[in-house]
């Protein structure tokens, strides 16, 4: 079918801007560059917020597909990420609202009980352990699932701030907040994780 | 609650773990997936209307919008239909445009413009057009409808009586700006909204109209004497009656006579609500008529309710005339006033309370008989009968009560409150009595 290989050279040299201005065009080579460039973190992003990899894929092509389709809605320069991690959000809630059966982990409010050994102790240095690589891999299996499992409003801030590494600003812009927000947001959530975490005996 | 150096550290640490985290890649089958619907949707046709100028949609949109305030003029100027019903005996209908008579035999047959309907010797039918009019054609009687009316604003309708008799109910308060008129080869029949009959006898070219309720314009079609201004009209009011004869204008109102009534009755009983009318003239005796006991007109109340009520009052009343019992008399009199006050309806109350007032007067309770009529006056002051109330209390003050000072404050009352009314005779001439009296003791 014509059009169905990638363009993997020539395209590569324009910023996300100027492709944009030539997909506006409705230049469909632009915008396949486009998709190219930014898939991975969308997909990824998808995937960890979803727990299912072939939802994860159905649901980044829908995201570049409205993307596409609403290109002259975008005017914010320089934040096409923040605007397609927003659109990706809205697919991936939309999603998890028609499963209304997965429960969503709420927030554990953890708390040590007087007398116990405090966690700077606690934690020590795991790399002296033996089974350590094995662990971290159970470790990252683990974060993998527990993630989408969390509540929506702490899974976003986790992923798009420490997985897919946007500034709080970037993440503000994403999730239509404000970068205050964000920030508080993203404290709770990593206090929740840990507590997870320890609680599954991951961490100590 | 951790320390905030605890804290510190954890925040580290997740987010530490959660950067480590390998990015996941599509499959290619994902790759070929977008591209095929990306191309597509470039390929997608656009829908027409977006294909066509912004001009040339702006005018689409102009003549739809025209078009559909077109049709919908045209639905709220076009006729509402008008159904026979409650059909009795042999009725034909013969339709606009044809020379073919057809049995009526179902209700519900509509009338159109131009329609006539025929009643023989055993038929009766009414005309219905809901909340609008109703009439009620007698036996032997021949109708066309002239003119229908529209949903909205605009003429009322027209019916042509041929011959016979039809007696109109027309809804005065759902009708008050469109006139509704009946007409015979003599006379024009208008009304905004009343209860009357027509009737119209063609072997003698002439035209009869009796009102029962609300005003009746008559006026005279075709008139000989050439000094004679053209479309004379009189106003009927309830209670009187008038004819037309062919050439001649309207004779002027009279009373209608208690045969006329009952000839009327058999084809009162349409309308939804009681029909009253105090049964006097309109000149300056009419005062003096009410204290002689005038006739109180009443039709039966569709719904019943108040219908039953008045029934029972009138045969308890033709009870106690039959037993010349003042006790049985009195009973029935605040029979009346009861229902002015249970069901108050300011169209009927004041001639409901000046029959009840005239009534105690008859029966020699003249005290009650000036409490009732006062509280026409008081209650009801904008009513054209008031006026008759407060002379009533003048004359039965003079004659019975002999209190000349009360007698002459109420026909003073009736000078300075209702100086057009034609009362006004009256009362002049009871000062002129009580004047001349005072000259003489």
């Amino acid at each position: 079918m014509a059009g169905t290989a990638l363009p993997d050279k020539g395209w590569d040299g324009f910023s996300d801007e100027e492709l944009i201005e030539k997909a506006k065009q409705k230049d469909k080579n632009a915008f396949t560059t486009l998709y190219k460039r930014h898939k991975g973190r969308i997909f990824s992003y998808l995937f960890r917020y979803i727990g299912d990899y072939q939802k994860a894929e159905d649901l980044m092509i829908e995201t570049f597909l409205n993307a596409y389709t609403n290109l002259d809605k975008y005017a914010e320069r320089g934040l096409f990420l923040s605007w397609l991690y927003r659109i990706a959000t809205n697919c991936a809630k939309k999603e998890l609202r028609k499963n209304w059966n997965v429960i969503e982990i709420p927030i554990d409010k953890t708390s040590e009980r007087d007398g116990e050994q405090s966690l700077s102790e606690k934690i020590g240095d795991e790399r002296s352990r033996p089974d350590y690589n094995a662990r971290q891999s159970e470790l990252k299996e683990f974060l993998e699932k527990i993630l989408s499992r969390l509540k929506s409003k702490y899974k976003d801030v986790l992923l798009l701030c420490d997985v897919e590494g946007l500034s709080y600003e970037e993440a503000a812009k994403a999730l239509n907040v404000t970068i205050k927000v964000v920030s508080m947001r993203l404290m709770r959530g990593r206090r929740m994780l840990f507590g997870l975490l320890r609680k599954h005996g991951y961490v100590v | 609650m951790y320390s905030p150096e605890d804290d510190k550290k954890i925040q580290e640490k997740i987010k530490n773990m959660l950067e480590g985290l390998p990015m996941h890649t599509p499959s290619e089958e994902a790759d070929r997936k977008f591209i095929s619907r990306l191309y597509k949707l470039s390929e997608e046709k656009r829908p027409v209307f977006e294909l066509v100028r912004p001009v040339y949609r702006r005018t689409a949109v102009v003549a739809s919008l025209l078009v559909l305030l077109v049709v919908a003029f045209n639905y709220l100027l076009a006729p509402q239909y008008a159904f026979v019903m409650n059909v009795k005996g042999t009725v034909k209908m013969c339709r606009a445009g044809t020379n073919e008579w057809f049995f009526v035999e179902k209700d519900k047959t509509a009338i159109r413009k131009n329609d006539i309907l025929k009643t023989f010797s055993n038929g009766k039918a009414d005309i219905v057009l809901p909340k609008r009019y109703e009439l009620r054609l007698a036996s032997d009687s021949e109708i066309k409808l002239a003119r229908s009316a529209p949903k909205i604003s605009g003429q009322g309708a027209r019916y042509d009586l041929a011959k016979g008799k039809v007696y109109a109910y027309y809804d005065k308060l759902r009708n008050s700006k469109r006139e509704f008129n009946i007409q015979t080869e003599e006379a024009d029949i208008s009304v905004l909204g009343t209860d009357f009959m027509v009737t119209s006898m063609p072997a003698i070219n002439k035209t009869w109209v009796g009102v029962l309720d609300g005003i009746v314009n008559v006026t005279a079609l075709r008139l000989n004497n050439l000094a004679a201004p053209i479309g004379q009209s009189v106003q009927v009011a309830p209670g009187e009656k008038t004819s037309v004869k062919l050439g001649n204008a309207p004779a002027r109102p009279q009373r209608l006579m208690e045969e006329e009534l009952l000839d009327m009755e058999e084809l009162y009983r349409i309308g939804t609500k009681p029909q009253v009318a105090l049964l006097i003239s309109t000149g300056t005796g009419r005062t003096r008529e009410l204290l002689s006991t005038a006739h109180l007109y009443i039709s039966a109340d569709r719904r019943g309710a108040l219908s039953d009520q008045i029934r029972k009052i009138n045969e308890q009343f033709g009870k106690a005339v039959k037993e010349g019992s003042k006790a049985a008399y009195l009973n029935n009199i605040r029979q009346f006033e009861e229902i002015v006050d249970k069901h108050p309806d300011p169209k009927y109350d004041v001639q409901f309370l000046l029959f009840v007032g005239a009534y105690y007067k008859h029966l020699e309770e003249y005290d009650k008989a000036i409490e009732i009529l006062q509280r026409v006056v008081d209650n009801y002051r904008r009513s054209s009968l008031a006026s008759i109330a407060q002379c009533a209390i003048g004359i039965i003050y003079e004659e019975k009560l002999q209190d000349t000072k009360k007698a002459e404050a109420a026909f003073r009352k009736v000078i300075s409150d209702y100086p057009n009314s034609p009362e006004v005779d009256e009362a002049v001439s009871g000062l002129h009595r009580l004047s001349s009296e005072n000259i003489t003791k």
